[in-house]
Parts: C-alpha cells; sequence; structure tokens
C-alpha cells in the first residue's frame, strides 16, 4: 500500500504547498483501514436508483450489479487479455447440455449461497428465468422484456437441474445464459419484497454484498467471505457519484478515489503527468451509427444512403474526437461474435468521389436532409456530426444538422437521419442484426426501409441455425445486402477509459461493467 | 428649562459676536481651485438673527454647515476660521454639536430617521446631552413637544416620523435640537419644504423660541419674505461669496448690490401683472393660427376619489364647477394635497374623472389609451413641474420637439419650426443638439414648453411650472408662459401652491381647499379682497420681503384633516376662525354674488344678505 | 398589517397554481415522455402501452392534470417514471442534504458579503473600496464551474488540506459553500455597499451627526436598521436563487442533492420527479418573496402600521 503515501507533486503550487507543508493532511484512504484488505473506492459519474439487476441494465448500473450477482454461465473476458474474451465457461451452473434446437438443460452447483445464506436452488433459477418475473405479459421485472430470451417454459428437472425452452430454435440460449440476462435471484426474498424492495436491498450471489446503498451518492458493497469462487480481495467496495468528470480525474489523483470512471481521452495527457495514476480502457461492444428514416423523402433512394455511408472517414472521426482510441470496424461485425466473423471482410473506407457519383446516379437534387442529435447523449455524437456534414457536403448532400433536447422531438415529426447506437450483449451474430434490423424491427416497420426478401430470410437462418460454414456464409451475405442498403451506417466503437492507482491489479474488459471477481483484482 | 440666556457659555466680552465666520473658503478636494464658498466673513451678534440668503449653489447651505464641521466629504474648509464667543472651534466640534449649537435643516420627513418613533428619538437626546434617563428623560421629552407647541405632546411619543404631518416633524426636529439646550440654532431652509400656512407656523415658533431663550439664530434660504420675516440681520450670497450684508431693514429697503436689488425685483409684485401691458400691443404671431383657436373648458360636476390602502376613500376631487373661457388664464391655488393637480390631471384626460364630465370647446375630453386621446393630444397640454422627468435624457432637445411635429403631422418643415419653437421660448439655437441634463433648469422647463407648444395645443395645463426654479429664473419663465400665452391665444390653467405667482399670471383665481373650490373670482380682487376665511389665512401666510411688513397674521391652527377622514360639514371648520355650529354640520355651496366672486362660506353668504355672521351664527 | 399578509399570502398561492400548471402542460407537450423513457424501435407496443397506463398517460390532458392535484391534496405526487419509487421520498431523502450545502452557504455569502460592503462603503473611494468591489465583480464573474474546479485543484490535488468532493465532514463543505458564497457574497457586497452609500446620503444621518451622536451610534442606529431594508429584500431573493446556483456547485462537488437530482431528472426525463422539483422549487421562491415581503413590512413602520 505504499503507493498511497507519495510526496506532493512539485508544481506551480509548491511555495503554497511548502507554506501549508505543516498543516498538510492526507486523507484517510480506505486501504488504510485496519484490515487485511483494502477498501476500494470507485468514482462512477452516476449510480442507478434500483439495484435489481435487470432494473439496473445501464452503462451505470452493471459495472455495480456484476458485482453483486453471477450468471449460470460465465463469458471470460480475459481469456483474451484485452478484455474482449468471449469464451463461456462454467459459472453457478457446472454444465450445460443441449437436448434440441429449442431446449438446453443446465446443471447447478449444489455449494452456492446467497448473501443471506440461504442456498441457491433449481427453484431460484428457474423464477430467475421464469414467466411470473421474465417472459409473462405482466413480468415482475417489467424491462426483462427489453432482453428476455424467446421463452416458451423454464422448468424444474430436478434439485440440479433446470430446463430452457424456447419459442423457437435459439442456439445462442447458452450465450444468453452468461449474458445481463442471466444473473440469478432468490425467489423467495424477491417476491417477497417485490421489485422496488429488492432494488433497494438486493441479495445475489455474487462476491461482494450490499452494505450501504445512499441513491443518488453512492453504493457500498462488502466482501462476501463464502462467495464459491473464493475469497474477494477487497474488504469493501464502494462506487461514489462524482457526475463532473474533472472532480473525478482530481479525486483520482488526490488518492481519494482507486479508480475513475467514465473518463475522457482528453484526460490521458493529465494522468501521464502522475507516476502514481494511470488510465487503461477497453473498447466497447458497441457500435455508435446512423440510422435513415426513409419514409417519403430522398432517402427512399438506396444510392442516396450509400453516397452518406460513403463519405464518412472513421480513421479521421477516431483520431480527432477519440485521440485514435475508438474501434473502427471491419463491416457491422465485431471479433467477439464468434466464427462467423470474417477477420478478411474489407473495413470501409471513404469514397467522396464515389458518393457523388452514386448521387449523380440517384439524380439527387440537393433537396435538404436534416440529421438529428441530442447534444452528447452520445459521446461525442455533436461533434461527428459536424465533421460527417462537411464530408456530406463535398459530395453534394445537403444535410443540416438538429440538435434536440429530447428522444421525442428526435423521433418526432420530419425525422429522417439521427444517430443511434447499437449493443452487442451476445458473443454471436444474434445481436444486433437480428434484433434491431430484422422484418418486425422499428427500421423495417417504422422508417420504411424495404429490405429484400433475401436478407430477411438471412436473418431467420443466423437466428435459427448453430454455427456452421452456413451459418457464418449467411451472415456475411447479410452484412454485405446491409452495406448495400445501407439503411443505417456504423461509425466506431467507443472506448471507456478509467483513471486507476498504477499499482492496483485489474483490467478493464470490453463491456459496460467492470470485472471485480478475485481473479481480476489485486493489492501489492 | 431656561428661559434666559445661556449662562454656561463663558462670558462674552462686549461686542464679541456670538459666532464670527471669518475668510471661510470651502473647495472640492479633488478640485482645490475652485472656491465653492470664498473668503465668507459672518457675525451673529449675541441673541441675534442672522439671515443668509442666496440662490441653488450660492454656497449659503455650505457656510451653513461649515459652522457644525459637517461638510459633505468630497468638500473640506479650505480657509478660515469659526468661532464662538471668541473662541475658536475644534475640528469635529466636539462637545459644540447639538449641546451648544443645534441645527434643523429643510425636509423634517427626511431628516429623521424612518425607523424611529418620535419618544426614543428625543429622549435620546436628552440623555445624550443632559445625561437623564428613563423616566426623567421621557418627562424631559415631553416637555420639550410642549415647548415646541406639539398638541397631545405625550401620544406623540409613540409616533413615527411617517404617522406626522411635515409641520409636526419639523417641530420635532425643532424639539430635538432644544434637547442641548443650545445658544444657537442652525436652521438652513427650514421651511422650505412646507405648506405657507405651516411655515408661518413654524417661523412664529421660531421667533417664540428665541425670545423665550435668548437664543441665536441663523437662518439660511432662498426666500426673502421668510429671511425678511425672521432675520435681523441679512447677508446676500452669490457664487460662494457674500455680496452684501446689512442689518434687514436697510437691505430690503436699499439695496446696494445690483444682485440683491435683482433679486429683489424678481419677487412678483402685488400690483401689477405678466405682460399685462404687451398683451394687445405685440404683433400677432407668426405661426399659423388655426380658424378655431381660442376654445374655453368646462369641468362639470367633477369628481375623482381615490381608493387608499385599508380601503380607505379618498375624495381628492369633490364636485367641482368651474368654466375657463376661450383665451383665459386661470390660476388654482392651494396647499399640498387640496386636489389642485389631480384636477390639472383631469383636464387635460391624463386620468379619469370618479363622476362628471369635462368639455373642451363644447366636446367631452378623452381619457387615456385610444385614438381619441391621442388625437386630443392636439388640443390639450401639460407641463410639469420637475421638467428633467419628462424629457428624454437620450434624445436632442430639437429631435425631441420635431418628433411631435413629425408625428403629428403639424408641418412639412420640421426643422424650421422646431426653431421657431425655440425662439418663442426665448431659447438660442444652439439649444437645439443639447441633451436635457446639459441644460439649466430654466432653459430645460423652456424646453418642455417649446414641446408641449409644438403641437399647437388650444388649452395648456401648467402644473407648478416654476416651483422647482430659483428666485431669478422663476420670473423669466413666468414671463414667458405669459408671453407666449398671448402669442399662441392660449386657453390656460396655472396651477401653483404660490399665490403671489398665481395672481401675476391669471386673469381669474380658484382657491382649493381639500378637493373643493372654496373661492373663486377676479385674481386683483381675491389677492386683496379675499372673502373666504382660508383665502385670507392663504395670503396672510405670504411673507412680503420687506420687514417692516411683518404681519399680525391670522396664523391658521393645524395641519389639513386627512383627506380619507373628512371632517363633516365644510371641511375647513376645524381650522376655521370662523366656524359655528352650523360650519361642521352643513358644507357650503359655492354661491356667486353679484361682484361675480363666488365662495363657499356659510359666514360670507350671511353676510351677503347683510347680516353680521357672529349674530347670525 | 393583516391585510397586506393576506392580500400576499393569496398572491403567493396563485404564483404557485400558475406554475404548477404552465409546467404540468410544458413539460407533458414538449415530448411523449414515454418515448424519452424507453427504446422505441425495441420495445414491443404492448410494454409502451403498460408504462402509460402506469403513469396515466393514456389518458387527456385534463384528467391527468385533475389527477395530479388529487394526488398533491393526498400527499403523493406520482412516481418516479424511471424507477417507480415515491417522488416525495426520492425528494425528501434530498433535501436535507441540500439545505445543508444552502445553510451554510447562506451564512458564509452574509459573512463575506456584509462586512466587505459596509467597510467599502465607510472608504467609499478608498483602496479598501477599490478592492472589495474588484473581488466582488471578480467573485461575480468568475463561473461557479471554473471557481470550483480551480479549489479542486489548489485544495484537493495540490495541497492535499480537503476532500476533492462528497459529503458528510465539515472538511466536505468548506469548497461547495466558499464557491457559491464568493458569487453570492460578492453580489451581497455590492448591494450592502450601495445601500450603506444611499443612507449615509440622507438627511437623517447628517441630522444625527448634527446632533451629537457619536459616529458608532450613527452606524448602529441610524445607517445598518435603514440599509437593512433594502438589503432583506436582496438577500430574501437570493434564498430561491441559492438553489438554482446550487445545481451546478453540487454536480461538481459530487453533492447529492436536489440541484443534482433536478439534473439526472430532466436529462432522463423523469416527469414526475421534474414536476415535483419545480414544485418545490417555485414554492421556495414565492415563500421567500413571501417572507420578504412580510420582513420588508415589519422593519418599515411606514407599511406596518397602516392597513
Amino acid at each position: 500500500m505504499s503507493h498511497l503515501i507519495r510526496p506532493t507533486r512539485r508544481g506551480f503550487m509548491t511555495g503554497a504547498a511548502a507554506l501549508a507543508g505543516a498543516a498538510t493532511l492526507r486523507f484517510p484512504t480506505p486501504a488504510l483501514a485496519q484490515s487485511d484488505r483494502p477498501d476500494l473506492v470507485i468514482a462512477v459519474q452516476g449510480l442507478v436508483d434500483n439495484l435489481e439487476p435487470i432494473a439496473a441494465i445501464s452503462n451505470v448500473g452493471m459495472r455495480v450489479v456484476n458485482a453483486m450477482y453471477d450468471t449460470l454461465l460465465y463469458r471470460n473476458f480475459l481469456a483474451n487479455p484485452d478484455g474482449s474474451g468471449a469464451v463461456i465457461e462454467p459459472g453457478l451452473a457446472t454444465g450445460v447440455e443441449r437436448l434440441n434446437d429449442r431446449t438446453v438443460r443446465v446443471t447447478l452447483r449444489d455449494d452456492v449461497v446467497f448473501h443471506n445464506s440461504e442456498p441457491m436452488t433449481a427453484q431460484d433459477v428457474a423464477f430467475s428465468f421464469g414467466y411470473d418475473r421474465m417472459f409473462g405479459p405482466e413480468p415482475l421485472t417489467p424491462r426483462a422484456a427489453y432482453f428476455r430470451p424467446d421463452l416458451a417454459e423454464v422448468s424444474v428437472i430436478d434439485d440440479s437441474t433446470v430446463e430452457f425452452v424456447t419459442n423457437g430454435p435459439d442456439y445462442a440460449m447458452e450465450k444468453r445464459l452468461a449474458s445481463w440476462i442471466g444473473w440469478v435471484v432468490p425467489e423467495g426474498y424477491f417476491r417477497d419484497k417485490g421489485l422496488d424492495g429488492f432494488g433497494t436491498a438486493p441479495i445475489g450471489t455474487g462476491p461482494y454484498k450490499l452494505k450501504e446503498f445512499l441513491r443518488g451518492d453512492r453504493v457500498v458493497l462488502e466482501a462476501n467471505d463464502d462467495y464459491w469462487r473464493g475469497r474477494p480481495t477487497a474488504r469493501t467496495v464502494t462506487f461514489v457519484v462524482v457526475p463532473e468528470t474533472a472532480t473525478r480525474v482530481a479525486g483520482l489523483i488526490s488518492g481519494e478515489y482507486h479508480i475513475a470512471c467514465a473518463l475522457n481521452p482528453d484526460n490521458i495527457p493529465l494522468l501521464q503527468r502522475y507516476n502514481e495514476v494511470e488510465g487503461r480502457g477497453a473498447q466497447i461492444e458497441n457500435t455508435h451509427l446512423v440510422v435513415h428514416n426513409q419514409v417519403d423523402n430522398v432517402l427512399a433512394d438506396k444510392r442516396v444512403r450509400r453516397a452518406m455511408h460513403k463519405c464518412i472517414d472513421r480513421d479521421a472521426l477516431n483520431t480527432a474526437l477519440w485521440a485514435g482510441l475508438a474501434g473502427v470496424t471491419n463491416g457491422f461485425q465485431l471479433p467477439m461474435q464468434g466464427e462467423a466473423y470474417d477477420p478478411n471482410r474489407a473495413p470501409y473506407r471513404q469514397d467522396i468521389e464515389g458518393a457523388k457519383a452514386l448521387l449523380a446516379e440517384a439524380g439527387y437534387s440537393g433537396k435538404p436532409i436534416t440529421y438529428r442529435t441530442l447534444n452528447d447523449y452520445y459521446v461525442n455524437s455533436v461533434a461527428a456530426a459536424q465533421a460527417m456534414q462537411q464530408w456530406w457536403q463535398e459530395a453534394g448532400l445537403n444535410v443540416e444538422i438538429e440538435i434536440k433536447e429530447n428522444w421525442g422531438q428526435v423521433t418526432g415529426d420530419g425525422l429522417m437521419s439521427r444517430n443511434w447506437s447499437n449493443g452487442f450483449p451476445l458473443t454471436d451474430p444474434v445481436t444486433p442484426l437480428t434484433t434491431d434490423w430484422h422484418e418486425g424491427s422499428n427500421v423495417q416497420k417504422n422508417y420504411g426501409w424495404k429490405a429484400p426478401e433475401e436478407f430477411n430470410a438471412l436473418l431467420g437462418k443466423i437466428r435459427s441455425m448453430p454455427n456452421s460454414p452456413e451459418r457464418s456464409a449467411a451472415f456475411q451475405r447479410a452484412l454485405d445486402i446491409f452495406d448495400d442498403e445501407a439503411p443505417g451506417t456504423p461509425l466506431y466503437r467507443p472506448y471507456e477509459l478509467y483513471g486507476i492507482q498504477s499499482s492496483i491489479g485489474w483490467s478493464p474488459v470490453t463491456f459496460e461493467w467492470m470485472e471485480l471477481r478475485p481473479h481480476n483484482l489485486a493489492f501489492d | 428649562m431656561r428661559i434666559s440666556s445661556p449662562s454656561s457659555a463663558a462670558p462674552a466680552a462686549a461686542g464679541t459676536p456670538q459666532l464670527s465666520i471669518d475668510g471661510l473658503s470651502v473647495v472640492h478636494r479633488t478640485s482645490p481651485h475652485n472656491l465653492l464658498v470664498s473668503d465668507v466673513s459672518l457675525q451673529l451678534p449675541p441673541g441675534g438673527a442672522l439671515g443668509i440668503v442666496g440662490e441653488s449653489g450660492s454656497g449659503k447651505s455650505l457656510t451653513c454647515l461649515s459652522i457644525m464641521d459637517l461638510l459633505p466629504g468630497a468638500l473640506r474648509q479650505s480657509a478660515g476660521a469659526i468661532r464662538m464667543n471668541g473662541a475658536p472651534l475644534a475640528p469635529g466640534r466636539k462637545g459644540i454639536r447639538g449641546r451648544r449649537i443645534a441645527m434643523i435643516f429643510q425636509d423634517p420627513g427626511a431628516t429623521m430617521n424612518p425607523l424611529r418613533r418620535i419618544g426614543p428619538f428625543l429622549s435620546g437626546l436628552v440623555k445624550l446631552h443632559r445625561g437623564l434617563a428613563g423616566a426623567a428623560a421621557e418627562a424631559e421629552a415631553v416637555r420639550l413637544l410642549d415647548a415646541v407647541r406639539m398638541p397631545a405632546a405625550r401620544e406623540r411619543l409613540r409616533a413615527y416620523p411617517h404617522e406626522l404631518s411635515g409641520g409636526q416633524n419639523q417641530r420635532v426636529m425643532i424639539a430635538g435640537a432644544l434637547a442641548g439646550d443650545p445658544e444657537i440654532l442652525l436652521a438652513d431652509e427650514p421651511t422650505t419644504a412646507l405648506d405657507v400656512t405651516t411655515q408661518a407656523q413654524i417661523l412664529d415658533l421660531l421667533a417664540e423660541l428665541r425670545a423665550e431663550r435668548g437664543m441665536g439664530l441663523v437662518l439660511v434660504s432662498h426666500d426673502f419674505g421668510v429671511i425678511a420675516e425672521a432675520a435681523d440681520h441679512v447677508a446676500v450670497m452669490h457664487a460662494g461669496c457674500v455680496v452684501e450684508q446689512a442689518p434687514a431693514d436697510r437691505l430690503f429697503s436699499s439695496p446696494q448690490h445690483p444682485y440683491t436689488a435683482s433679486l429683489l425685483a424678481s419677487i412678483p409684485p402685488e400690483t401689477g401683472r405678466a405682460s399685462i401691458a404687451e398683451r394687445q400691443g405685440r404683433p400677432p404671431n407668426n405661426l399659423p393660427s388655426q380658424a378655431t383657436r381660442g376654445i374655453g373648458i368646462e369641468a362639470r360636476r367633477l369628481s375623482r376619489t381615490f381608493e387608499a390602502r385599508g380601503g380607505a376613500r379618498v375624495n381628492a376631487l369633490n364636485d367641482v364647477n368651474l368654466a375657463v373661457q376661450p383665451g383665459e388664464m386661470l390660476g388654482v391655488v392651494g396647499e399640498s394635497g387640496c386636489g389642485k393637480s389631480t384636477f390639472g390631471r383631469l383636464l387635460v384626460g391624463l386620468d379619469k374623472p370618479s363622476s362628471g364630465d369635462i368639455l373642451a370647446g363644447g366636446e367631452p375630453v378623452a381619457t387615456k389609451d385610444g385614438v381619441a386621446f391621442r388625437l386630443s393630444r392636439r388640443r390639450l397640454q401639460m407641463v410639469w413641474q420637475d421638467p428633467l422627468s419628462v424629457l428624454n435624457p437620450r434624445l436632442t432637445i430639437g429631435y425631441q420637439i420635431m418628433e411631435v411635429l413629425q408625428t403629428h403631422r403639424i408641418t412639412d418643415d420640421a426643422e424650421s419650426r422646431m426653431f421657431e419653437l425655440l425662439r418663442a421660448v426665448n431659447l438660442k439655437a444652439e439649444h437645439a443638439s443639447r441633451y436635457a441634463h446639459q441644460l439649466s433648469g430654466g432653459q430645460r422647463q423652456r424646453a418642455v414648453i417649446a414641446r408641449a407648444l409644438a403641437v399647437e395645443p388650444q388649452i395648456v395645463v401648467f402644473d407648478e411650472p416654476v416651483s422647482a426654479l430659483d428666485l431669478s429664473v422663476q420670473a423669466q419663465v413666468i414671463e414667458m408662459i405669459a408671453d407666449i400665452r398671448n402669442r399662441f391665444d392660449l386657453t390656460g390653467i396655472f396651477i401653483s401652491h404660490d399665490i403671489r405667482v398665481v395672481r401675476y399670471v391669471s386673469d381669474r383665481i380658484a382657491v382649493m381647499y381639500l378637493g373643493r373650490i372654496v373661492e373663486i373670482g377676479q385674481a386683483d380682487d381675491i389677492f386683496h379682497t379675499p372673502k373666504h376665511p382660508y383665502t385670507q389665512a392663504l395670503l396672510s401666510a405670504v411673507l412680503s420681503p420687506d420687514p417692516k411688513r411683518r404681519k399680525s397674521r391670522k396664523i391658521l391652527r393645524g395641519d389639513p384633516p386627512d383627506p380619507a377622514h373628512m371632517p363633516s360639514g365644510c371641511p375647513f371648520h376645524p381650522r376655521c376662525p370662523r366656524a359655528a355650529v352650523r360650519c361642521s354640520a352643513e358644507p357650503p355651496a359655492l354661491h356667486t354674488s353679484t361682484d361675480g366672486r363666488s365662495t363657499a362660506c356659510h359666514a360670507v353668504d350671511v353676510e351677503t344678505s347683510g347680516l353680521a355672521w357672529e349674530f347670525a351664527a | 398589517m393583516i391585510r397586506f399578509v393576506f392580500i400576499r399570502t393569496i398572491r403567493a398561492i396563485l404564483t404557485a397554481l400558475t406554475v404548477v400548471t404552465t409546467t404540468f402542460v410544458v413539460l407533458r407537450i414538449t415530448g411523449d415522455p414515454v418515448q424519452s423513457l424507453l427504446p422505441v424501435e425495441t420495445t414491443p407496443p404492448e410494454i409502451i402501452e403498460l408504462y402509460r397506463r402506469l403513469w396515466n398517460l393514456d389518458q387527456p390532458l385534463w384528467q391527468q392534470y385533475v389527477g395530479y392535484w388529487q394526488g398533491i391534496f393526498h400527499g403523493t405526487m406520482g412516481r418516479s417514471f424511471v424507477d417507480g419509487r415515491d417522488v416525495v421520498g426520492i425528494i425528501a431523502e434530498r433535501i436535507p442534504i441540500t439545505l445543508e450545502l444552502m445553510g451554510w452557504t447562506f451564512v458564509a455569502m452574509l459573512a463575506i458579503g456584509l462586512p466587505a460592503g459596509i467597510a467599502a462603503a465607510l472608504n467609499r473611494g478608498s483602496w479598501i473600496d477599490r478592492t472589495v468591489m474588484a473581488a466582488a465583480v471578480a467573485g461575480h464573474a468568475l463561473p461557479g464551474y471554473v471557481m470550483g474546479i480551480l479549489m479542486i485543484w489548489l485544495f484537493a490535488v495540490e495541497l492535499r488540506w480537503l476532500p476533492s468532493s462528497g459529503y458528510g465532514t465539515p472538511q466536505h463543505l468548506i469548497m461547495p459553500v466558499l464557491t457559491l458564497a464568493t458569487a453570492y457574497g460578492a453580489v451581497i457586497a455590492r448591494f450592502t455597499r450601495a445601500a450603506v452609500l444611499e443612507v449615509l446620503g440622507q438627511p437623517h444621518v447628517l441630522a444625527a451627526r448634527s446632533q451629537g451622536w457619536p459616529g458608532r451610534t450613527i452606524m448602529r442606529r441610524e445607517v445598518i436598521p435603514n440599509a437593512a431594508i433594502p438589503l432583506v429584500t436582496i438577500i430574501g431573493l437570493f434564498l430561491g436563487g441559492l438553489i438554482g446556483g446550487s445545481v451546478i456547485v453540487e454536480w461538481i462537488f459530487a453533492w447529492p442533492g436536489i440541484g443534482r437530482l433536478l439534473v439526472t431528472s430532466v436529462a432522463g426525463r423523469d416527469l414526475a420527479i421534474v414536476q415535483a422539483l419545480v414544485l418545490l422549487f417555485s414554492a421556495t421562491m414565492i415563500i421567500a418573496n413571501l417572507l420578504v415581503d412580510l420582513a420588508y413590512a415589519f422593519l418599515n413602520p411606514s407599511i406596518r402600521l397602516r392597513g
């Protein structure tokens, strides 16, 4: 813990510091507490008000609940050094067995207890994914509707076996059980407390249990020493809300926080000036996009959409807005999607001349195209819009940017192009292509995208087939059509930057949560 | 309380002035060569009354403040000495202020702390200067109020200044000045903010107190009447210098310095009338004259009621009937609160009557906010007391006049008409390019009048147009008003608290008291043979700039009643020396006698019928 | 006086009604809250309908409005659109936190502003006056954001005297209170200076000097009480304004009060909370105004004794 005691940095304040030297006091950093394990303090940009694991799904909620709950299967992000691993390993389930295209069966560990010392049972698992909580018409956790698999039945086979049956073929089920939908909660306690009660005093099986929850201010977790994966390495973990980025950085440098989340690439030079802190980060499994509403406007012509697509220089956006840290993908795919991913797929290239040619062919007359964005709801979205507007103008596209105040205004009357993002929550090609661009999706249903029948047929294949060369081919073919049709345009993968005390052994992962389990958190 | 002259002071050698100012100069700290008071030397003989008279900026008040070492922070005394009984006074005047020399000021309402009741104010001073405390101090406070003839003294102790009238507050200030039993009282414009009848009361009080206590008095005023009334010895100041000093009777009878003479000449004479000699002989106005020029204005049963705080209703104007003939100038005179300004505003349509009608040239006058009102501006104009508040500070005088000319499409050549108008009010062409703040008070009022004349109005209401001006300027502006009235063939209403000014410019005078006209008649008749007891009191309170004519005045008692609590019967009866039982029961009507004079007084009515009022009552 | 209080109170209530109604309507016509809360693209229509029913958004506006008032009279202001918790509870747990900040800020701004303003007025034109006024201009002009960050870097990062943010201990209070109190204290100083100068120029102060009172007595008896009347008005209005000023400071210093709640609720379009906060803010403003009126009347005998 020597990293916590260090001399005041010499700088422009040396004189004042010297004068005040006698009075200078170090704030007792939690790590100095009398314990064999340190108290970890993480400065976050925000917190959720409900710690029920599905209610908490968001970029500020998942980093907390991931420390409190476990999933049946475990995606080991750290199998890759850059935190992008896609290996599915046993979790609360020791094994998974696929009975047919619609049915999987899991075998549960028998040594897992919840934070209230009650053992985890097959009933708890069935409830967590069951009709009452997840897939009925009025689920106890209403938000489950956005994330749930297309389940038909979840049943307890015996004390250590639970069976999942979907309505249609779903070969991604195993991956879903390792995703944000897969956190297991105790049935009796949950039914007793209800959604709000549970969200206030939640209980899981994870490495840390709730100690204190001050809404809007902090969540304090303490080590669950009975954790089945082993003894947690921190005595407590405190997530404290510090909304202002500059303040988070200051508190990190002053030693009050061990980790500061959601920093900007701009902060990197500052972090580099101090030896005891550093920046660590990862590209998130998410893509910022442009999406088009084509109803009754010039965007109904795919040549105009493609022209817009061709104008964008993603590397330039990355360099200018993200200090080169964001990810530019080769097509609308990520490596973690597995064997359907094609590393040799050609990356997107800027081609203004090509765009001009397309526009000429389409007979585009300079009719205005509006591009709507919220004021940086998506990080850097306004700056990106302005850069793209320049390129579009070069090609002759007359794009007007409208900065809106809320989503109602963005999606309201007169919508043409706007920004959007797609997450990749499964290590599988089903997301986001078959969830956000399919036949019943908003883009096809409301935004007037007349997708070729082939495209929709390909999505059906991707959704229902197990991994195979045929599925991979279908995926790549769907991506070809997607790029040709350009109902939307991927831009880049955002970068999540953490500031951290250099001495702490911890790695970020490529998802919007933090891995604080014993194997990824070490103190000198 | 001592009646004799002060014994605490060192006995003064014979002939040593009680107070002497020798070679006093006052400068601005940042411009030490600009003398605001220049080498002033004055003496106050023991128990005497020294008057300092001058116009604004003459340095008279600074001289007075120097005696107390109370000059504003930006100024300093650069030369001279102040001595009391021959002994120079130390800076800060410790032991002098309030104890040996006391001072009273112009606006008694503002010189009292609005948050302090009268009782603590007085007993605090008693404690400070005499060391009395508690009940003894309070008893002394009551005695002081008695000494200044304050009615119901004990009850006043709990009053705040805003609950008292101006005259009562000045009495309280005088009582406070007496608390230290001073040898000298400095009075800086002590009656300027008061009504004429109240002014007379206060001057009488000061005279009585001097006689009782043998106090020396230094009286500063711009008003020769006040000085003539109260001072034995007078110094005239001009531009920081004493231009003349002499015993009062000699100064007023044979002023030596031309400045003194010219000031005395500026006082409206008691006979004669402004520009009257020239009225017929003047060349006709070269401005185009409309065929319809010269209309009259008439008020019929005009009333205006305001709602005061707490829901009380105040009759500012009560059933007034009045007709002004075409080309006539009617003077309206009365003390503050008598309703004369309300009347003026109603006449030009700036306020809406509660009941009654106003007819200008036979047509009803439109009130605010409407096309008719805007059109009526071409016939009806008003001139206020404070020209600075009605002129736009950001526009030149010329622009403002041309703007009016163009708005009302008076002429195609607005510019040359503007210059003509300026000439008509005796302004020069160069004034057209000036802003209001660059003009003197008199010039501003001329500019306002020129702007009012721009629309070629037929009727102009002048509301105290010269009250804010110095005496010499006042005379010029009055002359100018009389002049343009003739040249423009105006029908005018001239409102003032000063009956001398009103008489000087008006053909007829209406005297108002508490929202009613109590007497109306030919100006000279009213002035020389007033019939109504109030008119008589008003005239009696007029101070003549001649000490030999210190009158045995008919001083009214008390103050005008609160308009929210109007007395029954004749509103004047509580103060009227002739009041009888009938007067409190029955309001008198305005009756016109054979000589054309109208009076609202039971006594006059009875006497007109040949009976003796005292007998009839 | 009773009539005065009555009229002012009625006026205050009418103002509150107007504010609530306006916010209610404006918040609902500037965008469908459900669209803002739920990812429309991926939300099944039946879920959207469920949410609409939950918050009565399926009813006509006037019915929602009537329901809102009924709720207020039953002591509830609805449930958070985002997590369904009772709005009154959510706000109630934040209020003491903000009040702590506001209370100390109020004390500090007076402690800074009043003496500085009085000293400047009494030494008009001197170096004291010029220094105070220059500091006042700087203090007022420096945005709270810049001031806050500068203080964090000086006191938390460089000197390590104070915690960079958060709340709980007296040390945590110092920087946020100073940030707010500097800005408001600067304004108070200017108003105090003006008010004292105004009174110093009044004839009754000159009269008191002529009566032989010592300078301290004049200050205590003539100047301070009379200057207090306009100052009470200004300071009272600051009470309301402080809440607005707290938004930025709560943000920078991670102070979990209602200012920050407002920011997050507006961003999340949590109408129920925004609505309740607007009601709270306007009630604070209105009550502050009312108190100012009453204090003004109480301090000023010419109003107190009338009516």
